[in-house]
């Protein structure tokens, strides 16, 4: 079963991306992700969290990460989100696993700029995504093609 | 929301998510280090900074989770995650 990525070139950096519906209870939305294999885990903007109005206060914190920059960015863990991804057979398949959330108020009480610096980063696929469910992963930019496919 | 609709809803955001990386060369001419919301192929609201552009957004009458948001970066920016 394969899934389709976007190849995306803005200002000459290329972004391999994902459309995915959340199906989160009261948060149901379009999310485009990036697929970051640097990143051991899936991490739910803080731009993504607003717009898909996610209940802050239902999730535990997880341990910060540390990136690029000072500091750290608070996360909350979503144990079991919920979403759906559109196959190339032009079929839904419905799944879920855990993945971290930026925690926004934590962020915002750091201070505006702060926020400002972390909507600017998109949801973030990492390698976790990938393993989770079965996925492998191809890119030939040459070709301009990208997609993802399940092992069944 | 049912599967018919949920499949309504990804035709809809794959046709924003290809309209977004058609234009996004038109888009860094317009509209470096700002916010873009796109629905139904058009830009529906421009803004300095997320949250200005999300206001814009529900001003509108526009659900905020029915849109694609892209931050788009100035010429010499190169943001690494």
């Amino acid at each position: 079963m394969r899934f389709n990525l976007e190849i995306r070139k803005i200002d000459g950096s290329i972004r391999i991306i994902l459309p995915l519906f959340s199906r989160q209870p009261r948060s149901f939305g379009r999310i485009e992700l990036v697929i970051d294999t640097g990143a051991p885990k899936t991490i739910l903007s803080a731009g993504d969290a607003i717009r898909l109005n996610i209940p802050f206060t239902n999730f535990e914190s997880a341990t910060p990460l540390t990136g690029l920059g000072k500091g750290k960015t608070p996360v909350l863990l979503i144990k079991d989100f919920t979403f759906s991804l559109h196959n190339s057979d032009e079929k839904l398949s419905n799944l879920s696993m855990p993945i971290l959330i930026a925690d926004v108020p934590r962020i915002r009480n750091e201070g505006q700029e702060k926020l400002n610096n972390a909507t600017r980063i998109p949801t973030l696929i990492g390698m976790d995504f990938l393993e989770n469910n079965n996925f492998d992963l191809f890119i030939g930019l040459n070709k301009n093609i990208a997609y993802l496919e399940k092992v069944e | 929301m049912t599967e018919q609709q949920i499949i309504i809803e990804f035709k809809e955001l794959e046709s924003d998510s290809n309209f977004i990386s058609e234009k996004v060369e038109e888009f860094s001419q317009r509209y470096a280090k700002k916010f873009i919301a796109v629905k139904d192929r058009q830009v529906v609201a421009v803004g300095d900074n997320f949250e200005m552009l999300i206001e814009e957004v529900k001003q509108k009458g526009i659900n905020p989770s029915q849109v694609l948001v892209q931050y788009i970066p100035a010429k010499d920016e190169i943001i690494l995650y």
